[in-house]
């Protein structure tokens, strides 16, 4: 015969003070156990015993590996990302130079960009084998508008350079070179990026255009 | 007598119930993705949430089960289960809405408490120890408040879209009545076939006892969780 439901609100039959006492330091006990042995290490990293650790439990708490997380853009005064249409081409051009003192010792070497596309390259010459004579410009030149502006990026000696470009306006950009050395020399450009090559006439052409209206400033912003 | 089937079934319960991996639990992985990212009303998707959250919360199941343990008449259960759900709507409304700032180890802890709390009380605890019986018309809502602190802390640990706010929250709050419902459901079909049995007595003292732990472990978990948040 299954006892007669007692209405109180609690067990039948509660246990006595004494027998409580005892569950209840039983219920503590086996608590804290189960908290400090098994809980603790595995969900918060706490580790009171070692025994997180010597069983490995500790390593649950772990953090989650590195989310990616969305930042605002440095303030560098330049956008970081360009998106352009498909006209992206690669070119590698050997640029062949007289020797210094002949009348193919220099030249003007370019592409068109418009204003915000870029471009990477890297350079070197060949048959120069001293820093000091070989002498180059990277520089943009605008459309006349009216007048023609004139930003030189770097202009010193040297036997290579790698770097980016970004246009800023509309015109032609590139290269001044000038073999200072006593042989001949050879130039090799890599490009890749969002430009317009240029042919030799080009190149001049836009250079006589330029000579009477060219203007030296700070690039237009 | 009950068939054997039912009787593995109704000792399988606790021990179901407290290997549960939703310890006092929040919402996560899809479902927070989903919660943060949902805006304008979706009724039926906050309902299920809701309803989720307290199926597999161990903690709000084993509250429930403290209360409804020696309750034997419909009537009141009906009644006790109601207050609890008044008390944690109030909190888990409010909270949200009147953003509430509660710390949610802290009201964790307090559940922790609350389950504990239950436990004891089933034990005839208060009355053996101290000579007093609480009166658990004022407990069960009391402790009802924590228990809706608790939900809310969840649901601002989102970040909660404000379009559609009040629509999504009354959803996941009728969602949690509902999913208590089908807890509640469950528990007093397996209780009351256990109750006809001869070893009810003895072993719903162990169950009790069982339960107790379960709110000390809970309280400990919790409050580890505040002080290592608050180091970090």
């Amino acid at each position: 015969m299954a006892p007669e439901p007692s209405s109180e609100g609690h067990v039948p039959h509660p246990p006595s003070r004494r027998r409580l006492l005892w569950q209840l330091a039983g219920a503590a006990a086996a608590a804290a156990a189960i908290a400090v042995l098994f809980v603790l290490p595995a969900e918060r990293g706490v580790d009171l015993t070692g025994f997180g650790r010597a069983t490995g439990l500790v390593k649950l708490a772990a953090p989650p590996a590195p989310q990616e997380v969305k930042v605002e853009a440095p303030k560098t005064g330049a956008p970081l990302h360009h998106a352009y249409g498909t006209d992206f081409r690669t070119d590698e051009i050997d640029i062949p130079l007289g020797s210094g003192d002949g009348p193919n010792g220099e030249l003007e070497w370019k592409v068109k960009m418009k204003p915000g596309a870029t471009l990477v390259y890297s350079w070197s010459v060949s048959g120069v084998t001293n820093p000091e004579e070989f002498y180059y410009d990277l520089h943009s030149q605008s459309a006349p508008m009216p007048k023609v502006e004139v930003i030189s990026h770097e202009a010193r000696t040297g036997l290579s350079g790698h770097g980016a470009l970004v246009a800023p306006f509309d015109g032609i950009h590139g290269w001044y070179l000038q073999n200072q050395s006593v042989g001949p020399a050879v130039v090799h450009i890599k490009l890749a990026g969002f430009y317009e090559k240029m042919t030799p006439a080009d190149v001049r052409k836009a250079a006589e255009e330029a000579a009477a209206q060219t203007e030296f400033g700070p690039p237009k912003t | 007598m009950i068939p054997p089937r039912l009787r593995r079934l109704t000792a399988g319960l606790l021990p179901a119930l407290i290997a549960s991996p939703a310890l006092a639990h929040g919402l996560a992985g899809k479902d927070a993705v989903y919660v943060t990212q949902a805006a304008g009303a979706h009724p039926v998707p906050f309902l299920y949430l809701g309803a989720k959250h307290m199926v597999t919360g161990i903690d709000h199941l084993l509250f429930i089960l403290g209360i409804i343990f020696f309750l034997y008449r419909l009537r009141h259960v009906a009644l006790y289960v109601t207050m609890f759900s008044i008390g944690h709507s109030i909190t888990l409304l409010a909270g949200v809405l009147m953003n509430l700032k509660v710390d949610p180890f802290l009201v964790d802890a307090l559940i922790g408490l609350s389950v504990a709390y239950k436990a004891l009380d089933n034990l005839g605890g208060f009355r053996t120890l101290f000579g007093v019986q609480p009166d658990n018309r004022i407990a069960v809502p009391l402790f009802g408040l924590a228990h809706g602190f608790g939900l809310a802390t969840k649901l601002q640990a989102l970040q909660l879209s404000p379009k559609g706010l009040v629509a999504n929250l009354v959803s996941f709050n009728v969602g949690v009545e509902l999913g208590q419902l089908l807890a509640l459901a469950a528990m007093l079909g397996v209780i009351v076939l256990w109750r006809r049995t001869r070893w009810f007595g003895p072993t719903a003292v162990l169950a009790n006892l069982l339960i107790l732990t379960a709110g000390l472990v809970l309280i400990q978990y919790q409050l580890a969780g505040y002080f290592t948040q608050a180091g970090a």
